[in-house]
C-alpha cells in the first residue's frame, strides 16, 4: 500500500515491470491516460500499453539497451489511451529493485507538442535534404552546361583567330595584305625602339597591263606570285612582305635603319631579275 | 577488400567446432555477450556486425544489396570465406538474422553442420488466412518514423546521457556505436529489409538439423509463427523458451545456453 501511495505521489504516469516487461505496479497518472485499474494492469505486459510499431522498437531497441546499460532516456515511444488511440510520450527506464527482485522503473511524458515540434523538424530537414539534393543536381548541369559553353567558346576563339589572320593574307600570293600592314605599322608605333629606325620599300610592277595582255591573266597572276615568291625569300622573319594592291607591293621592316634598307632592297632586285616571262628574264 | 575489418569480426578461442553468431535487426554482435562465455572452452567462436551496424564500415553499405535479406547472407557468407570455413560450422542467430542464416546454408549446404535460431521469423506480415507474422505493412511504417524521432535524439543527446557519466567517452561511445553510428538511412533499409522479407519459401530447403528456440511470449513473433517453421523444416526441433520478450539470449541467456548445449549433445548428424 506504501508503495502504492509513492507511485501516486509521482507527478507523472509511471510503472514498475519485470525484467521481461511485465508490470507489477502502476499509478493513477497511467491511468489516467491509458485507463482501466492497477489490478487490471497487473502481470500484464508493457507490450500490451503499445502500439504494433512501439512494440517493435521496445524489443528490437529499448530491451535491449536496457539489458545492457540499465536505463535510458528521452526516448519516444507511443501508448494506448484509453480509447486505443496512440498518445506519443517520452520514457525513462532504469533498472532497480523492487520487493527484493530486479525492477524496471518507467515514467513517461505525455508529448503531444513536442512530438508534433519534431514531426515538424523532422519534416523540415527532410525538406531541406531534399532540396539540397535538387540544389547538388542543379549544380552538376550548371556544371556541365558551363562546359560546354566554354568548348563553345574556345571554338568561336579558334575560328575567329583563323578568320583574322585569313582577313590579312592576300589569296593570291599568301603575302600579308594592306590591313596585315596596317596592323603591323600600328603595332609599330607603340615601339618606341621600332619606329626609331623602320623602313619601308614600295615597289610597283612596271607594264604590268602588258604581261596580262600579251600572255593572259594566268601568266600574269603567275609572276605576282613568283615575285611574291622573291620578296619574301629577300627578307627576314619579323619583316613583312605585302600585296598592297594590284601590282604593288609593299615591305616593311620594322627596326631597320635607311643603310640596312638599301641592302635589302638590292638584294631584291637582284632576286627579282631571275623571273622570266615566258622564258624570257625580265630584268 | 578486408572483410574482418568491414564487417568487424572478432574471433574468440580456438576450439572446433566454430559457432558463428548473426545479431538481429538493432543491435550488434554485443547481444551475444551472455551467451558467449558458455562455450569459451569448447568452441570457436565467431561474432560480426553486418554492414551497416554496430562497428562494421558503412562505406560498404550499399542500399540495393542490403535492401534484400540475400545481401545480409552474403555477409554471413563473407565472413566464413574470410575465416576459411567451408564446412560443419554452427550458425546462431537471432530473429532476422535466422532468414539470413537460412539463405546462407541453402547457398552452402555444406557451410552448417547445425543452425540454431532465436526467435526466428520468415515472415514477418500476417498473410491471412495461411500465416499470420504479427504485423501488418503500415506497423512497420511507424516503425520507420519512430526509428527517425529517436535518431536524431541519439545522435545528440541520447548517447551521453544513457551512459549516465557525463562526458565518459568510453561508454558513450560504445552505445554510440551500438545504435547511433547507424545512420538513420542504414537503419531504415535494415528495417524495410527485415519486416517486408518474406522467407517462407525458402524453408523446405533447408538441409541441415536445425534448432528452433522460441519465446513463449514473443511480442513480436506469434506462437504459430514456431510452428509452421518446424512443420516446413524437415530436419528441425522446435523448443519454446519460457521467455517474455523477444530476446531471451539477453534475458535469460541460461535458458539459451542449456537449449544449446543440449542439443549440440544430441544433434542428429545430416
Amino acid at each position: 500500500m506504501e508503495v502504492n501511495n509513492l507511485m501516486n505521489q509521482l507527478p507523472c504516469p509511471a510503472l514498475i515491470t519485470d525484467a521481461t516487461g511485465r508490470i507489477l505496479i502502476s499509478n493513477t497518472y497511467l491511468h489516467q491516460l491509458v485507463g482501466e485499474t492497477v489490478e487490471f494492469w497487473y502481470q500484464k505486459s508493457l507490450d500490451d500499453l503499445c502500439p504494433p510499431a512501439s512494440r517493435i522498437f521496445l524489443q528490437t531497441h529499448l530491451w535491449p539497451i536496457l539489458y545492457r546499460h540499465a536505463s535510458l532516456q528521452e526516448i519516444h515511444l507511443q501508448l494506448y489511451d484509453s480509447r486505443r488511440q496512440s498518445v506519443p510520450v517520452l520514457v525513462n527506464c532504469q533498472k532497480s529493485t523492487y520487493n527484493g527482485q530486479e525492477g524496471y522503473f518507467w515514467v513517461f511524458f505525455v508529448a503531444h507538442e513536442r512530438s508534433r515540434f519534431e514531426s515538424e523538424l523532422l519534416k523540415a530537414r527532410r525538406e531541406a535534404q531534399q532540396m539540397a539534393e535538387d540544389l547538388a543536381q542543379a549544380n552538376i548541369q550548371l556544371s556541365m552546361l558551363h562546359e560546354q559553353l566554354s568548348l563553345y567558346v574556345k571554338a568561336i576563339e579558334t575560328e575567329n583567330t583563323q578568320l583574322t589572320v585569313l582577313s590579312q593574307i592576300d589569296p593570291l600570293t599568301g603575302l600579308g595584305n594592306r590591313r596585315a600592314l596596317e596592323n603591323s605599322v600600328a603595332s609599330c608605333q607603340q615601339d618606341a625602339d621600332c619606329i626609331q629606325g623602320a623602313s619601308l620599300l614600295m615597289i610597283d610592277v612596271d607594264h604590268f597591263k602588258v604581261i596580262n595582255d600579251e600572255h593572259g591573266h594566268d601568266e600574269g597572276d603567275r609572276i605576282l606570285v613568283e615575285l611574291a615568291h622573291q620578296l619574301q625569300r629577300s627578307i627576314h622573319e619579323k619583316d613583312l612582305a605585302v600585296r598592297y594592291g594590284g601590282e604593288e607591293f609593299v615591305i616593311w621592316l620594322p627596326s631597320v635603319g635607311r643603310a640596312d634598307a638599301e641592302t635589302v632592297a638590292h638584294n631584291l632586285h637582284n632576286n627579282v631579275r631571275q623571273i622570266t616571262v615566258r622564258s624570257r628574264l625580265i630584268g | 577488400m578486408d572483410i574482418i575489418k568491414r564487417n568487424n569480426v572478432n574471433v574468440q578461442g580456438t576450439e572446433d567446432p566454430v559457432i558463428v553468431y548473426a545479431h538481429g535487426f538493432g543491435c550488434n554482435q554485443n547481444m551475444w555477450d551472455r551467451i558467449t562465455p558458455a562455450f569459451t572452452r569448447s568452441h570457436r567462436q565467431v561474432l560480426f556486425d553486418y554492414v551497416g551496424s554496430g562497428k562494421s564500415d558503412a562505406s560498404f553499405f550499399d542500399v540495393e544489396r542490403y535492401s534484400q535479406m540475400q545481401g545480409y547472407a552474403q555477409d554471413i557468407l563473407d565472413v566464413c570465406d574470410a575465416l576459411d570455413l567451408h564446412r560443419d560450422a554452427i550458425f546462431v542467430g537471432h530473429s532476422v538474422s535466422c532468414s539470413a542464416g537460412i539463405l546462407a546454408s541453402i547457398l552452402r549446404p555444406q557451410l552448417f553442420q547445425c543452425m540454431v535460431l532465436v526467435g526466428p521469423s520468415p515472415c514477418f506480415l500476417n498473410h491471412p488466412p495461411d500465416y499470420l507474422g504479427g504485423f501488418e505493412r503500415e506497423d512497420l511504417e511507424g516503425l520507420l518514423s519512430l526509428m527517425e524521432q529517436n535518431y536524431i535524439g541519439w545522435a545528440n543527446y541520447l548517447a551521453p546521457v544513457v551512459s549516465g557519466q557525463g562526458n565518459d567517452g568510453k561508454v558513450s561511445t560504445e552505445l554510440s556505436d551500438s545504435f547511433c553510428s547507424t545512420d538513420p538511412i542504414l537503419a531504415s533499409v535494415f528495417a524495410k529489409t527485415t519486416f517486408f522479407s518474406d522467407n517462407r519459401a525458402d524453408l523446405p530447403f533447408v538441409n541441415c538439423p536445425v534448432l528452433i528456440l522460441q519465446h513463449d511470449k514473443d511480442a513480436l513473433v506469434p506462437l504459430g509463427v514456431g510452428d509452421y517453421m518446424h512443420q516446413v523444416m524437415k530436419k528441425s526441433r522446435l523448443e519454446i523458451l519460457d521467455v517474455a520478450g523477444h530476446c531471451g539470449h539477453m534475458s535469460h541467456p541460461e535458458l539459451v545456453i542449456k537449449a544449446m548445449q543440449d542439443y549440440f549433445y544430441a544433434v542428429p548428424s545430416r
